[in-house]
């Protein structure tokens, strides 16, 4: 096999690279809108994008003048936060009627009534404070949120309540004759039975969300992944028809050239524009417009793997688009093939979105997937330097599942050669 | 045999239940410029494909300089100008020269000085540095042809290299081909203009429904094939019809086209008289008559009964 005429693929494409707008569109502007969409929107570098806020009406018919009546709530509830960002976005309303046309109009999330003679129930020990909450269902998962974060305000509302109440009671019990001990105990066993379970929450996150950084540097592969299955997909299913449209493929096989030299030498050069295309976004990802956090040390050997294996990502998504190919006689019809389905399954094998996000069903897609365990691996040695204990055995499973799908596109690729000469 | 530069023997090609060959045999002499003639769809693109070991042949034997065309050492020294001009749109004419000088493993300063010298002698230096996608079908035609003249092979083939050139143009690309042969070159060419065979060729090949017919030099054909003269009438472009059909009548080998009714004779003194009485007593006005050498397309019509461009 010659050297020169498969360097003459590569050359002839990289101009195709440099000269095509659309080519250099799909291959790099548009992974690279991706980045700078999750960097600027989905991920933002400061302010509250990641938590949501409610908009909250407020009907509020408390005139009690008591330290925490409506109005005081109202105030709670404006400065209640979480994650230091602000939680509500609260607008009042002069009656429940008014405050409940603005939620069925989709303006509110959820409507609070204060009643009448709230404040002064809430100092009563006999009296119950009433509060009553709409919540706003626009989507089933819209009310869930809704319900969850008003409902879970108001009960810790209602329990620091409680626990105002029994500080005035023990206020009261001091003036007893009762040991300072049996105060005590009086106190403690209040307050168990108000809070019985001493129940404690940490937030834990999944790995790709656990910094800004790293999640940027998962976005980032995740772009490099998904260009790799809509433009190699593409390139494979259209790379010997477009020869033959372009009335080329008969010149070709009249000059020295074996067909093994034409399929390595197109394919490398394949190759090339994908991983250059690769490294640009790599070097966009992780200067400081984006700020991804991507670890590749050249004299790291697990690196190198990474890297090895996004080789393999790039080599089997071609492959895939050469099985593509059988599918289609034309251009246009391979081309709109591989570009669909290289769109839908890097949206679906845990490429684009976390696999988390995936129905249980469609998580089976990431698994029987090879191009997903090659960007799935990389991506945990080169963003989260997790070295798996499954290193080996997922080496074996890319390099192997490469070489099978390059060995079918090969036998494809032959295939339609014969065929496109012949017809 | 060792001697031939193309050695077909009974090539046969059939795509399912169509046949495109039909045991077609032949040989091409070193330094030959040796003409296919055919209409469209006579099977030339597909023998040409087979010679130049694109496709495989159902069945016969093809040699080429002494070897198989399938061999990538035999196809080293051919040049092959399919009849769609094989251009990348995205490169310019001389980058595309590059491209396949590299596939050869040709030096590319050697192949680009043979280009260069090839678009001087054709006026059109300007090509080199056009972009395909930005000529015309004419320029991209002759940007082909430089493609495949820059190449140093023994054997060009050029599968209607003339189409879609301007007459001015096709002279000078002639007169090319004219000087490769000079240098040692064979050429194999496929054409359906009998002027361009008749000019160019050592030897024509009559080819039609896959059959070869006829094979010789060009007045080799025409003193087996054709008539000796061939009476050319010229009536009124609204009786071009009815000329034919008085003609007709009267004589079997007559033939329109481009508005003219053309009569093969074997005896012109005789038979011009007669033909303009005929017509003369049909009322048929004529505007021109003349008595011509038959060519190549006579021979064709002698041979088929139709047209080359029917």
């Amino acid at each position: 096999m010659r050297i020169k005429p498969m360097v003459s693929f590569i050359i002839r494409d990289l101009k195709l690279m440099t000269r095509d707008k659309t080519f250099v569109f799909w291959l790099v502007a548009w992974p690279l809108i991706w980045i700078f969409m999750t960097a600027y929107i989905f991920v933002p570098p400061t302010g509250d994008g990641g938590t949501i806020v409610l908009n909250l009406g407020i009907v509020n018919l408390d005139s009690s003048q008591t330290p925490l009546n409506g109005s005081s709530l109202i105030k709670i509830l404006e400065e209640a936060e979480y994650n230091d960002s602000k939680l509500f976005n609260v607008k009042l309303y002069q009656s429940e009627e008014e405050a409940l046309r603005a939620l069925r109009r989709g303006e509110l999330d959820g409507v609070i009534v204060v009643p009448e003679g709230f404040g002064y129930a809430v100092i009563n020990p006999v009296e119950k404070a009433r509060l009553h909450a709409y919540v706003g269902s626009r989507t089933p998962e819209s009310a869930q949120i809704s319900s969850s974060i008003i409902i879970g305000f108001l009960e810790r509302f209602s329990e620091g309540v409680s626990f105002k109440m029994v500080e005035n009671a023990v206020n009261i019990i001091k003036w007893l004759p009762i040991s300072e001990e049996e105060k005590l105990w009086f106190n403690a066993t209040v307050q168990g039975i108000m809070r019985p379970l001493d129940l404690t929450v940490d937030h834990v996150s999944p790995e790709f969300f656990e910094d800004r950084v790293r999640t940027l540097g998962w976005y980032t592969i995740e772009a490099i992944g998904m260009m790799f299955l809509y433009f190699g997909f593409n390139s494979g299913a259209i790379l010997v028809v477009s020869e033959k449209e372009r009335g080329t493929l008969r010149k070709l096989f009249s000059t020295p050239l074996t067909e093994g030299e034409f399929l390595v030498g197109s394919f490398l050069s394949q190759l090339t524009t994908l991983l250059i295309s690769a490294l640009i976004l790599i070097l966009v990802g992780v200067s400081p417009a984006v700020g991804a956090r991507i670890v590749l040390d050249p004299l790291n050997p697990i690196h190198l793997l990474a890297v090895a294996f996004m080789v393999c990502g790039a080599l089997m998504s071609m492959s895939i688009g050469a099985l593509v190919s059988l599918l289609s006689k034309t251009v246009r019809g391979a081309s709109g093939m591989g570009t669909v389905l290289g769109l839908l399954l890097s949206f679906t094998t845990g490429i684009w979105f976390p696999l988390e996000w995936m129905p249980q069903p469609v998580r089976l897609l990431a698994v029987i997937f090879p191009p997903a365990w090659s960007i799935e691996t990389s991506r945990r040695i080169l963003v989260f330097e997790t070295f798996a204990e499954t290193l080996i055995l997922d080496s074996v499973k890319i390099f192997s599942s490469t070489a099978i799908l390059l060995a079918l596109a090969l036998l494809t690729y032959r295939i339609r050669i014969k065929q496109y000469a012949e017809s | 045999m060792g001697q031939e530069v193309v050695a077909a023997q009974g090539i046969s090609k059939s795509y399912n239940s169509v046949v495109a060959l039909d045991a077609v045999s032949f040989t091409v002499r070193p330094s030959e410029v040796y003409v296919f003639i055919g209409p469209n769809g006579a099977g030339k693109s597909t023998l040409f494909n087979i010679i130049a070991g694109v496709m495989k042949p159902t069945s016969g034997s093809i040699r080429v300089l002494g070897g198989s065309p399938f061999d990538p050492s035999t196809r080293l020294k051919i040049s092959y100008l399919p009849a769609t001009p094989p251009l990348y749109p995205w490169l310019t004419v001389m980058e595309n020269v590059d491209f396949y000088a590299s596939l050869y493993g040709f030096n590319r300063n050697t192949v680009r000085q043979e280009a260069k010298w090839l678009f001087e002698k054709l006026g059109v230096q300007e090509l080199a540095t056009r972009l395909s996608s930005k000529l015309s079908t004419g320029q991209m035609k002759l940007a082909s042809i430089i493609l495949s003249l820059a190449i140093e092979a023994e054997l060009l083939i050029l599968d209607e290299p003339t189409t879609a050139l301007d007459p001015a143009m096709r002279r000078s690309v002639l007169e090319l081909l004219r000087k490769k042969v000079s240098n040692r070159v064979t050429i194999l060419m496929a054409t359906h203009l009998v002027d361009e065979a008749e000019g160019l060729a050592n030897r024509v090949a009559i080819i039609d429904k896959g059959k070869l017919i006829a094979e010789g030099s060009a007045e080799e054909l025409k003193k087996l094939y054709a008539p000796p003269a061939v009476l050319v009438i010229k009536p009124v472009p609204e009786q071009v019809e009815n000329a034919s059909a008085v003609l007709k009548s009267r004589w079997g080998n007559v033939y329109s086209c481009n508005g003219e009714v053309h009569v093969h004779t074997d005896d012109p003194d005789e038979d011009l008289p007669k033909t303009i009485l005929i017509l003369g007593e049909k009322r048929v006005r004529m505007l021109s008559v003349s008595v011509v050498k038959p060519t190549l397309e006579d021979v064709f019509l002698k041979l088929t009964g139709r047209r080359l461009e029917e």
